[in-house]
């Protein structure tokens, strides 16, 4: 067993990575529905829809192309196609298209810099592929 | 971190408002034990460091600047106290290697030591790289 550094994550949209993220979760909920039959001895289930989600935050760069369009996509309601999360230094990323769904931008007058999260709802079929994501900066 | 430490200095040295009270007289961590007062104290309190992925990071330290007097009374050591103010608040520190995002007196310091009194403050600087 090997555990994966989180340091070596990332995010990607597009071709590219979003600057200065430090969280990130990617999550993937799966619809079960209870079929259980009078008789039975115990619950059971069938799987349903699978749905995926992602989480992001870090800090507010406008000047990034890829926080730029992300927050752009937001701005606009736009899709965001292909949103990848490294997990860890090339081992793997899981993947899936996108919609926009919420954007909070935090910003305080004490010392922190400005902060953005951003979440996702999926658009289709979560995946997770080997190696480093063809669009790795 | 030795380049914040001297970005600090050259702050001060180049006020005049501080040179007005205590001339060249500004050190780091402690005073020389020949040193005349009044004169100014600065020293790093305490810092630490975020991380974006892969790449990037953050620093986040706190830095004590103080003037001390030979005196048993505040208002001489707080005079030094508001020149440091006025050249430390927002001051474009230049810090070797690093972008600083901000410097800001984030609380008040007051005691008495003996026959001197020292008043300054605590000043949060925020650094990226």
């Amino acid at each position: 067993m090997t555990a994966t550094a989180g340091r070596s994550s990332l995010v990607t949209y597009g071709t590219g990575t979003v600057a200065l993220m430090n969280d990130a979760s990617f999550d993937v909920d799966v619809e079960t529905a209870e079929i259980s039959a009078f008789g039975d001895t115990a619950v059971t289930r069938v799987t349903g829809l699978r749905d995926a989600s992602l989480s992001m935050s870090g800090y507010f760069d406008k000047s990034d192309t890829y926080q730029s369009s992300l927050i752009d996509n937001f701005l606009a309601g736009t899709d965001c196609a292909s949103m990848r999360v490294r997990t860890g230094a090339a081992s793997g990323y899981m993947d899936c298209d996108m919609v926009p769904s919420k954007m909070s931008v935090k910003a305080k007058a004490s010392a922190d810099p400005v902060e953005i999260s951003l979440d996702f709802a999926g658009d289709g079929a979560p995946t997770y592929s080997t190696g480093a994501p063809t669009v790795d900066a | 971190m030795n380049d914040c430490d001297k970005a600090v200095f050259d702050i001060l040295s180049a006020a005049p408002g501080v040179t007005g009270q205590v001339s060249t007289r500004v050190y780091n961590m402690q005073a020389p034990q020949e040193a005349t007062e009044p004169y100014i104290i600065f020293n790093k309190q305490s810092g630490g460091q975020e991380y974006v992925f892969s790449s990037g990071k953050f620093r986040s330290l706190a830095y004590l600047v103080k003037g001390v007097c030979h005196s048993r009374y505040p208002k001489a050591a707080g005079t030094i106290d508001s020149e440091i103010e006025t050249a430390m608040h927002d001051a474009a520190l230049s810090v070797s290697g690093w972008t600083t995002l901000y410097c800001r007196r984030e609380m008040d310091v007051s005691y008495a030591e003996g026959e001197y009194t020292h008043r300054g403050g605590v000043y949060r600087i925020e650094l990226e790289q």
